[in-house]
């Protein structure tokens, strides 16, 4: 970790000579719990969705971005089948969205991370949006109605929440790298 | 790029394989899901992971409700109890009268030969949460077909008309709200007895009267209750009051938004009425039986010869 806390590093999925991983990797079971936590806000009963963003393409496109060797394009298809089937929706529509997103995350991985955290926000406004029309595609082709431009609104809100998810990130790994730090 | 680092570690497929399997099997799954409905099989599997999930996440919603409930003051209960006790005894009054007009009816159906109308069973079910989907209007229910759900019952409130069963799994179903543009519901202005059929708008708020004449006797105001006639709702259910109708001479048929009675937003509890589909069956069994006669009519006919020649 550089001196700067808040200033981002390019180190996914960092290993050691052996194969072994660095003390700078992301356990596994942070990935799966940010993950889950995702799919449980999804499935929160709001009454209006205007605004409220997707947090499972969210963190799906987090891993990728951070994580791009361990969440792949299979984990984002499989939580997208989820989601699907939670949804009501054509099994498939959010596994290729999500699909897509993952692998836009991955290709744009070094690229991203290269950047501070608000120009990183902004390629993933485009990311998500990317994603949502993607969504609207698939969802006008099975017959829906377009459902106006506040639909639009939910890829600006999960940006927003993009450098809280980094900076809570980093707190995580500086917390594992000096564990003695009180957290 | 990764691609161009020289493969030291075991990777697996790169980025764009996985992508190209996993977006061509996606697009396979969604034309056999659309065009076969295959997929239900794969749904059910899906929702049995995703269900535990879905009542965690309702967890904390239906434990901040108990404890506001838990927490509510005194003068709140007394008023409540209070307005509750009035509107007990209003509805005690309505319902001796509804015994006697109940009796009335069997009377008169009986007199006139008509079929006895069915009084449907109900479920209580409660929403777990709302589709995610922007295109449908739908919510989940917490009830499937362990409770004798099934796809095609009504659903209501205390208001009114919510919508309908359309996919039932084993602990939950789906509901499309009356909202959804691919809902349709026949219905009947209270006031005058005009039948109509209303759709959802599809902008979430408003339902509209497709296909109303320019000069259909409907004013602002009036009432809309499901007529019956499609055998699926029950008839008398209160739907929808209309809130605005354009008569434009422009177009064919006058303009008639309507806001539906019963809504999500209001309550978490619905009753899902289970035996409400008696009126699809009576035509068949109407039917059937000149159908049969005829045939049986046929067959002596044919018998008859053969009786007669010994």
């Amino acid at each position: 970790m550089s001196a700067n806390p808040i200033q981002p590093v390019a180190q996914s999925g960092t290993y050691g000579p052996g194969g072994q991983a660095l003390p700078g990797r992301t356990p596994t079971r942070a990935i799966v719990l940010w993950l889950f936590v995702a799919v449980l806000f999804d499935l929160l009963p709001w009454h209006d969705m205007r605004g409220i963003p997707d947090l499972v393409s969210l963190a799906v496109l987090f891993w990728a971005i951070h994580e791009s060797r361990r969440v792949n394009v299979g984990s984002a298809f499989f939580l997208g089948l989820l989601m699907d089937a939670a949804n009501g929706v054509l099994i498939g529509q959010h596994a290729l969205a999500y699909s897509v997103l993952a692998y836009g995350g991955i290709v744009l991985s070094r690229r991203v991370l290269g950047f501070g955290l608000w120009a990183q926000a902004v390629h993933v406004v485009l990311l998500l949006l990317l994603n949502q029309i993607l969504l609207l595609i698939l969802g006008m082709a099975a017959g829906g109605t377009f459902p106006g431009w506040s639909y639009f609104i939910g890829c600006l809100s999960a940006a927003a929440l993009w450098p809280v998810l980094s900076l809570l990130h980093q707190l995580g790994e500086q917390a594992r790298e000096h564990p003695t730090t009180p957290h | 790029m990764q691609a161009n680092s020289p493969p030291l570690f075991v990777r697996g497929p790169s980025p764009l394989v996985r992508l190209l399997f996993f977006g061509t099997f996606a697009i396979v799954l969604m034309v056999f899901d659309a065009r076969f409905g295959y997929m239900g099989p794969l749904r059910q599997g899906l929702l049995w992971l995703s269900y535990p999930l879905q009542r965690i996440a309702g967890a904390p919603a239906d434990l901040f409700h108990s404890v506001s409930g838990f927490l509510v003051n005194q003068t709140r209960l007394q008023q409540d109890n209070a307005s509750l006790r009035e509107d007990k005894l209003r509805a005690a009054r309505d319902l001796l009268v509804l015994e006697a007009i109940r009796a009335d009816n069997e009377r008169l159906r009986a007199l006139l030969g008509a079929r006895e109308r069915a009084n449907p069973g109900a479920v209580v079910a409660q929403i777990l949460y709302t589709g995610r989907d922007p295109f449908t209007r739908k919510v989940i229910i917490d009830k499937g077909s362990q409770a004798a759900v099934a796809p095609g019952q009504p659903v209501i409130d205390a208001d009114g008309l919510i919508g309908q069963v359309t996919r039932v799994h084993p602990l939950v179903a789906e509901v499309t709200l009356v909202l959804d543009k691919e809902q349709s519901i026949p219905v009947q202005v209270l006031r005058n007895g005009l039948r109509a059929v209303a759709f959802g708008s599809g902008d979430g708020s408003t339902m509209e009267l497709r296909y109303m004449a320019m000069n259909a006797e409907i004013v602002v105001g009036d009432e809309l209750t499901t007529s019956g006639i499609d055998g699926v709702f029950p008839a008398g259910l209160p739907v929808a009051r209309v809130t605005h109708i354009d008569r434009d001479s422009a177009v064919q048929f006058a303009r008639v938004l309507c806001a539906p009675k019963g809504g999500p937003g209001k309550g978490a509890e619905l009753l899902v009425l289970t035996t409400a589909q008696t009126a699809p069956a009576a035509y068949p069994e109407e039917a059937a039986p000149v159908r049969s006669a005829r045939a049986r009519g046929a067959r002596n006919a044919r018998r008859a010869p053969e009786a007669t020649s010994p």
